[in-house]
């Protein structure tokens, strides 16, 4: 029975890449591409990173590279595969189905287990291998060692997923308990994205600190992380009672986890309607048909963390940006200047405002409210089609969200550019009206899309956000449009020197209004038509 | 109030609504009756707007739902099989979204809902999430925010599909009130029993055809609503093969 489940789970998995397409294959082909050109990448800049700390550190402290090999690995599993546990352990929508039938609870959550530990193994994978490939090419192979090494993969992310899913759990039952399932969701999702942001652009700077007191960080590691240490040394030394212990551990952590969890699965996977009643009184209140309909789509926005994380990430980036871009404000000036008064390039004020106007543009570009905002009416369409609403009138209050939400954090930011360039007149006109620009050429282009390219059958609202043409055909424009400005700047006019900075820049928005005013009669003339054909 | 003349649908090669000609007047209570895949989803959703037709034309109190969608729109409601709602809202919100779509005012939209939450035993539920409701309740919110703008023409697809004993009887009261009051009910079953009982006048749809449309004494005569109706299938059977 675990056998069936566990391969029912896979071509479930497998079936969301690949059902109802007739490119299915060549998705599953795309999707391998993609995952072998990160792996490629990850793998890269981990073989260099312990490269670099194989050449360095002394002898003494050869197990202190396994024993952050260990734990670079377990924090990145554990990292990716929190909310993973959460959705597939607790959040399946055939838990119901299964627990109905005579199968073990036990069984069920062995078999999610399961699935959860295959990808902990391929996520550990892209740090034990190339860390395994960077220490063995640097010290030469030895028998026991790489033996050793490979047993400890193969044990260490039994660690990780057992902590994924008591993380799991917990944020299952914070999730079921909460009135605002979404806030609780965007708060958890934030942390862990900021988290992530915060390693990333920093990993540098700690790697460096770690090779500088190597020493130091290793004898106190000995106490918070002594598993890690003693997996260290049963590989390094190589000490095979402490690498037993370790083994040992990570299967008891594993069967532990697994007892314990298994006690409330039940509860936790069929609780989803344990939330407290709101109680009060019915308060109605009437409304303009403008203002209820864009009270719908802010609902719908706002109840959705997977929309909002995904379509409306960058707001909240663009009013962090902008703070950051106040506090460095001097810094970026300097730069600026340095720019102003680059031999040969005579970049003046107004070029640089044309040139932050669209650096602006392009970062709120990341925001494609109305992209998916029609596939996302779904079976619900009904709704709209048979009410005396004009089709015009939807399509408007779509927009109008759009625009009222990307244009305060989009001000913000170009702001925030303004004052640290402190541009005459006219370049303060460019740097507050472009970026709005390009907000309304978003939002009108995204509709635009939808309605060509509409996803109305889904069971997940992340199909029609994550996997639908019109995000794609949305966003991608949009990068590329900045990318060939980028390009054309520095061909045409660093390099090349043939065409003023202004005039190329000037040519560029001008293609971009061009854009949005075809995009914005397309939009009037067949918007309409085509959301009416919707489903018919 | 509701004139379907010579309606025609295709689904690509298949013909799923073949020339179908009806009518239903204010006040009457019209039950349509088929097999499953028969078209009588089709013919609803053609009358209500959501669906495009390739031939013939349907009047709703005179206007045509070509011509002029919205005004058909504004004076009929649809209760599909499937109530499909904005799960992300509260009952109470979603009502308000409805009544606010339809221009219902602040004093009556309290009194419907009031009304016809009462009556189908939803009141103590709508400061809930749509999301938590059941198949049954969101039947009985779909059916509420249907009648509060008070239409002329009620559209139901299998409308007592999921209700519990006491809805369904709710819902027969709500339904003979409408009619009394001058509207006109056209709705989907496959519970003959209740067609029989309820209804004034019935339509039956073959593999997209009408084989027999008229009031309830005319197309049944001496014999019971489900004997006329099996009669029919075979008859109809008979002579497709």
């Amino acid at each position: 029975m675990l056998g069936k489940l566990i391969k029912l789970r896979l071509q479930s998995i497998l079936s969301r890449t690949t059902a109802r397409r007739k490119n299915g294959k060549g998705m599953l082909v795309l999707f391998a591409v993609l995952m072998v050109y990160c792996g490629g990448v990850f793998g890269f800049l981990f073989y260099e990173m312990f490269g670099f700390m194989a050449e360095t550190i002394d002898p003494d402290y050869h197990w202190f590279y396994f024993a952050m090999v260990g734990l670079l690995s377990f924090g990145i599993s554990f990292f990716f595969t929190a909310f993973t546990a959460k959705s597939e352990l607790f959040e399946a929508t055939d838990n119901e189905l299964l627990l109905s039938m005579p199968i073990r609870p036990r069984t069920i959550l062995l078999s999610r287990m399961a699935i959860l530990l295959g990808i902990e193994y391929l996520i550990s994978l892209l740090v034990m291998v190339p860390a395994g490939a960077a220490w063995f090419a640097r010290t030469g192979l030895r028998a026991a060692q790489l033996a050793l090494y490979i047993v400890g993969s193969v044990f260490l992310p039994l660690i990780s997923a057992s902590v994924a899913c008591l993380v799991g759990w917990l944020l299952a039952r914070l999730t079921a308990r909460a009135r605002n399932k979404t806030l609780v969701t965007m708060i958890f999702s934030l942390t862990f994205l900021a988290v992530y942001f915060v390693v990333y652009f920093n990993a540098q700077k700690y790697i460096a600190a770690l090779m500088a007191h190597y020493q130091s960080v290793a004898d106190g590691m000995t106490n918070w992380a002594f598993l890690f240490c003693w997996y260290g040394k049963g590989i390094a030394e190589p000490d095979l009672l402490l690498f037993l212990l370790v083994t040992a551990f990570a299967l008891a952590v594993f069967i532990a986890a697994f007892f314990l969890l298994g006690k409330g699965f039940l509860k936790v996977s069929s609780s989803e309607n344990v939330r407290k009643r709101r109680t009060g009184k019915l308060e109605l209140r009437s409304s303009k048909l403008s203002s209820a309909l864009l009270r719908r789509e802010f609902k719908r926005f706002t109840s959705s963390a997977i929309y909002m994380l995904n379509c409306g990430l960058g707001l909240i980036l663009a009013v962090i940006a902008a703070v950051a871009l106040l506090i460095k404000a001097d810094e970026v000036r300097d730069l600026l200047a340095l720019l102003e008064r680059y031999p040969g390039l005579a970049l003046s004020k107004l070029d640089l405002a044309l040139i932050l106007a669209l650096l602006t543009s392009f970062f709120c570009s990341m925001n494609s409210i109305t992209a998916p905002s029609i596939s996302l009416e779904g079976k619900t369409l009904w709704i709209l089609r048979s009410a005396p609403i004009p089709a015009r009138a939807i399509l408007a209050a779509k927009l109008k969200l759009h625009v009222l939400l990307c244009a305060a954090p989009t001000l913000l930011l170009s702001l925030a550019m303004g004052f640290a360039l402190r541009p005459e007149l006219a370049g303060w006109i460019l740097l507050l009206s472009v970026p709005q620009m390009f907000v309304v050429l978003n939002g009108v282009f995204g509709l635009m899309m939808n309605l060509c390219f509409p996803k109305l059958e889904w069971k997940n609202e992340a199909i029609p956000i994550k996997q639908s043409a019109s995000v794609l055909l949305t966003m991608l424009p949009m990068m590329a449009y900045s990318l060939l400005v980028i390009i054309g700047f520095v061909v045409l006019v660093i390099l090349n020197q043939s065409l003023p900075a202004t005039t190329f820049l000037l040519i560029a928005l001008g293609a971009a209004a061009v854009w949005l005013l075809i995009s914005a009669v397309w939009l009037w003339k067949n918007g309409a038509r085509k959301f009416n054909g919707l489903g018919s | 109030m509701l004139r379907i003349n010579d309606l025609t649908k295709h689904y690509g090669e298949k013909c799923a609504v073949d020339h179908l000609s009806l009518h239903i007047r204010p006040g009457e209570l019209c039950a349509f009756i088929g097999h499953n895949g028969a078209g009588k989803t089709t013919t609803l959703k053609a009358c209500v707007g959501i669906l495009d037709f390739d031939g013939g034309e349907i009047y709703i109190d005179g206007i045509s739902v070509r011509k002029d969608p919205l005004a058909c729109k504004k004076i009929i409601a649809y209760v599909p099989d499937n109530p499909d709602l904005y799960e992300f809202m509260t009952a109470d919100k979603y009502l308000d979204f409805i009544c606010d779509v339809y221009g219902v005012g602040a004093q009556e939209r309290r009194e419907r809902i009031e009304k016809y939450a009462n009556m189908l035993e939803l009141e103590n539920d709508l400061l809930q999430p749509i999301g938590s409701f059941s198949h049954g309740m969101k039947q009985k919110l779909a059916l509420i925010a249907a009648l509060a703008h008070a239409p002329k023409l009620l559209i139901m697809d299998e409308p007592f599909v999921g209700l519990d004993p006491k809805a369904t009887h709710a819902v027969k009261q709500v339904m003979h009130e409408h009619c009394s009051a001058g509207g006109a009910i056209f709705f989907s079953t496959h519970v003959l029993e209740v067609a029989e009982k309820l209804c004034d006048r019935v339509a039956i749809i073959k593999d997209g055809r009408l084989i027999r449309s008229g009031t309830m004494e005319e197309v049944r005569g001496d014999a019971s609503l489900e004997d006329v109706f099996m009669e029919l299938e075979e008859d109809h059977a008979g002579q497709t093969d």
